[in-house]
């Protein structure tokens, strides 16, 4: 979804029942039919209707007002249910020619796959394929959290006013950050690193 | 526009006791009425005007809020113009405190303009007042606002410019205006400086330049001008950084202070390798050193 922010609330909101359950139920006078829907959402928007709050450049200059309006969209089940947040700022000129900076994609493949058969390896006794799977319940135990990655996440429930489904997410990206590491335990960076991905309308 | 059912408005002449004395010093030409409602100026505290734009960037809504928030708390009464933007952060960072603020408007006490600001207008009304020299029920013309302006100043000791754009077609900005009046009346100007290329701080930067304003980078500069509001003028100094940070953390707290950023400018301008940079700053928010805005950006927390 490109320009998420430009979607009506409607639409958006219709969204949670999948995300959360991986089907979708329509429901009619007589019958109600229930479809599988799982999938990825992957969703870009402006940070605000002008689109320059937080650039270092050019001003915002949307009436306060305007900007929450405009956040408002992301409303707090839909953010809760994302994974990775990343804000992109302006690229500077010396960026936007030349080689990129960073690995080439095909050996960030060979880590993805690398990581994707740690995982099956480690589920597999569960019937689990991957660390989005796993059950929220022992989960800190199940994903071999460190003491310190525990004290993280418990902290951020406090600090950034993380959800018990928001913190449990969280462990599940960490646990897959430690798996690209080919990590056993997942240590306090890797927790860290998951936290800051948490979007920003699922913290307080 | 809409019309606010009636508290009642009173009317305060010159000789008034509750007539704001600065108000008759030097003001030109003088106010020879004034509308309130809500609590007489002169028991609100010694006033410090916070004016600037209306098109203002988010720099300047942080700064106006911030100073207003800080000057309320020490006792000072925050005077504005209930316009959108700088003005409507300021008499925000007042209530915040829960200081005293006063908003001087354009029309009638009795007429909310801009409407949107109804419920700023009810919240100013609790904590403060509302005055204008204008009858009640005086629709707001845009020639009346550069003459209120000058009440703006006249009521305080002392006018801070956040924003304001200088412009090419001879006129002036509200901001500029004010800053004018609060000059010719003898207040001290202040102006904050701002992003050099930002056209929001030319009219700032002008009053630095030629003005004979003063810098205002803090309260502290407020008090070092005016000794009319009377605290002693020790500078705080910069909160000093806590023991046991690991260099990572140093450098990246020092890097928000050099300038508030997202990650990766931040680890650019720290030299911390980035995706260090991403977990260290986690650290630092959850250990409540660091905030973080929804746009991603980073600075020290108080």
């Amino acid at each position: 979804m490109d320009e998420y922010g430009e979607f009506r609330r409607q639409v958006l909101d219709a969204l949670r029942q999948p995300l959360e359950d991986g089907c979708i139920t329509v429901v009619r006078s007589r019958w109600a039919v229930t479809f599988p829907a799982r999938f990825q959402l992957i969703a870009a928007s402006n940070p605000c209707p002008c689109g320059h709050l937080g650039d270092a450049v050019k001003p915002c200059v949307c009436m306060p007002g305007a900007v929450a309006g405009y956040r408002e969209r992301m409303s707090g089940p839909i953010a809760d249910r994302i994974d990775l947040a990343v804000e992109v700022a302006r690229l500077a000129k010396r960026q936007l020619f030349g080689q990129p900076e960073g690995d080439p994609s095909a050996v960030v493949a060979e880590r993805v796959a690398a990581a994707r058969a740690r995982q099956r390896e480690r589920w597999r006794a569960l019937g689990l394929a991957c660390n989005a799977e796993v059950p929220a319940r022992d989960i800190d135990v199940a994903c071999r959290l460190t003491h310190p990655a525990r004290v993280a996440v418990e902290s951020a429930i406090e600090t950034m006013g993380l959800t018990a489904r928001g913190a449990h997410r969280a462990v599940r990206v960490a646990r897959t950050i430690a798996d690209l590491q080919a990590a056993d335990e997942v240590d306090e960076g890797q927790m860290d690193e998951a936290l800051a991905f948490r979007v920003a309308e699922a913290r307080t | 526009m809409t019309s606010a059912h009636a508290p009642t408005a009173r009317v305060l002449e010159p000789g008034d006791p509750d007539w704001p004395p600065l108000l008759s010093e030097n003001v030109t030409p003088p106010v020879e009425r004034l509308w309130l409602l809500g609590a007489p100026p002169a028991t609100l505290g010694a006033c410090v005007a916070i004016v600037g734009a209306r098109n203002c960037s988010s720099y300047g809504l942080e700064i106006a809020h911030g100073l207003a928030r800080d000057l309320a708390t020490e006792g000072i009464c925050i005077v504005s113009g209930l316009a959108r933007g700088i003005d409507a952060a300021a008499h925000e960072g007042a209530l915040a405190a829960g200081g005293t603020t006063i908003a001087v408007l354009g029309g009638g006490v009795d007429v909310i303009y801009p409407s949107a600001s109804k419920d700023l207008y009810q919240r100013v009304l609790a904590a403060g007042a509302l005055v204008s020299e204008k009858p009640l029920g005086t629709k707001p013309e845009k020639r009346f606002f550069p003459e209120r302006n000058r009440i703006i100043a006249g009521l305080s000791h002392a006018a801070v410019i956040v924003q304001g754009e200088l412009r090419t077609d001879g006129k002036k900005s509200g901001a500029m205006i004010t800053a004018n009046h609060a000059n010719d009346c003898g207040r001290d100007v202040l102006a904050v400086p701002g992003d050099i290329r930002s056209i929001l701080s030319a009219g700032p930067h002008q009053l630095i330049r030629e003005g004979g304003s003063g810098i205002c980078t803090g309260i502290s500069d407020v008090y070092a001008h005016c000794p009319a509001l009377k605290r002693d003028a020790r500078r705080p100094e910069a909160k000093p950084l806590p023991e046991g940070l690991t260099p990572e953390q140093r450098a990246l707290l020092e890097a928000m202070m050099v300038e508030p950023g997202r990650a990766e400018a931040l680890a650019n301008r720290a030299g911390v390798d980035q995706l260090a940079a991403i977990r260290v700053l986690t650290r630092l928010e959850l250990q409540g050193l660091a905030a973080r805005s929804p746009s991603g950006v980073y600075r020290r927390a108080r």
